[in-house]
């Protein structure tokens, strides 16, 4: 299963009550990866980034929304996805690539 | 030539000597006052290859694509701008914010080419000095001698409200222009300056004053003006600026610049139609709503 972490290139700024996210570019070999300048969280997102302080997967975030907003876990499952799927492509979390 | 300046840095340009001197911006810009060292272009004959950068971004205008060099410093390729057809060139940073060189690969290139590049190079010039921002905006200045920033993306209406307040409201309102707003934090006070860079309503004036409002537009029937809490600006103004999103340390000034927006300008919503009278709704609606917040 794939794990997930806040990337370290990424300026994180609280402003107004509101999260927002810049990835800062880096070298990549995929320059297509880079496709927002920013990004603000929704109250979802924020719960979300907050446990990628620390690496996790996505049944441990969708077990972790359900608890704390009572969703229902299709509903979980999926706001999970698309919250990865958008951070990733923006370059703000990353997925850890595992030892073989 | 004394170089003219936008929002207080004035461009100087040196080309070698079979490159034709570069125009300045927009015709009929008249420069504003100077008040911080020059950004300088090099303009030369060279090679327009990427070869060995790093592509960061792609896909942005004008036609661009987005490099990195080894020293985590912004070079862009573009081809076609200014209808150029299948021209290239290539700007690369000297000093971020100080100094850059724009190559052709022909002496004959450089003219068709160059002048779409003092844009690119200032909004991001702005940031990398930690001096300001430049916003997709609007902007005018109130009787009272207060900047207003109407930011918006393209086509959100900027040019239509500059024409409203100009026919509605000319000789109370000072238009700064209909397209780019720079906002310059100087302490910790704003300023907002007109730039050259206009759109449909052609207007660019080398003006600046304290920036006092925020107002967002949007097409409604009956024109009126509404409180818009911080948070919901937040979105709406990131999507308007320029954050040097290459360079850690300038993108934090940036983000410290919105958030200087965000917290201490009085933010609004004005629905409105372009019709007779709606400039001078907004001109007094103002007035009265940054009378009563002091």
């Amino acid at each position: 299963m794939a794990r997930f972490v806040r990337s370290p290139d990424v300026v994180a700024r609280r402003i107004a009550g509101e999260l927002v996210l810049v990835p800062i570019a880096t070298r990549t070999d995929n320059p297509l990866k880079r496709t927002a300048n920013f990004y603000v969280l929704n109250q979802t997102g924020e719960l979300l980034w907050q446990q990628l302080e620390n690496a996790a997967d996505a049944p441990d975030l969708t077990r972790h929304l359900i608890e704390q907003y009572e969703v229902d876990e299709d509903t979980a499952r999926g706001d999970v996805e698309q919250f990865l799927k958008e951070l990733a492509a923006c370059g703000a979390v990353e997925e850890i690539r595992e030892q073989t | 030539m004394t170089p003219l300046a936008v929002a207080g840095i004035p461009f100087v340009h040196e080309a070698e000597e079979n490159i034709p001197a570069p125009r300045f911006i927009t015709p009929g810009w008249p420069g504003t006052v100077v008040t911080d060292d020059p950004i300088r272009v090099r303009h030369m004959v060279g090679s327009t290859d990427p070869a060995g950068l790093i592509p960061l971004m792609t896909g942005l205008p004008p036609l661009g694509v987005y490099y990195m060099d080894a020293s985590r410093n912004l070079a862009i390729r573009s081809r076609g701008m200014e209808h150029a057809g299948d021209l290239a060139q290539l700007l690369r940073t000297r000093r971020g914010g100080f100094e850059y060189a724009i190559s052709y690969e022909t002496a004959a290139d450089a003219p068709r080419l160059q002048w779409g590049w003092h844009r690119t190079i200032f909004m991001f010039a702005l940031p990398l000095r930690r001096k300001g921002l430049l916003v997709h905006a609007a902007g005018f200045v109130l009787p009272t001698g207060v900047a207003v920033v109407c930011p918006g993306v393209s086509g959100a209406g900027k040019s239509t409200l500059a024409q409203t307040l100009v026919r509605d409201d000319g000789p109370r309102v000072q238009v700064l222009g209909d397209d780019r707003i720079a906002v310059t934090l100087e302490g910790s006070a704003l300023r907002a300056w007109g730039t050259p860079w206009h759109s449909s309503a052609g207007t660019a004036a080398a003006l600046d004053a304290p920036a006092g409002a925020i107002v967002f537009v949007r097409h409604g029937r009956d024109a009126s003006l509404a409180p818009l809490p911080a948070r919901a600006v937040v979105p709406r103004l990131l999507r308007t600026v320029a954050i040097p999103f290459w360079d850690r340390s300038a993108t934090e000034f940036a983000l410290d610049v919105v958030e200087r927006i965000v917290t201490t300008m009085p933010a609004f919503e004005f629905t409105y139609s372009p019709v007779p009278g709606a400039g001078r709704v907004l001109t007094d609606s103002l007035l009265d709503a940054l009378r009563a917040t002091g």
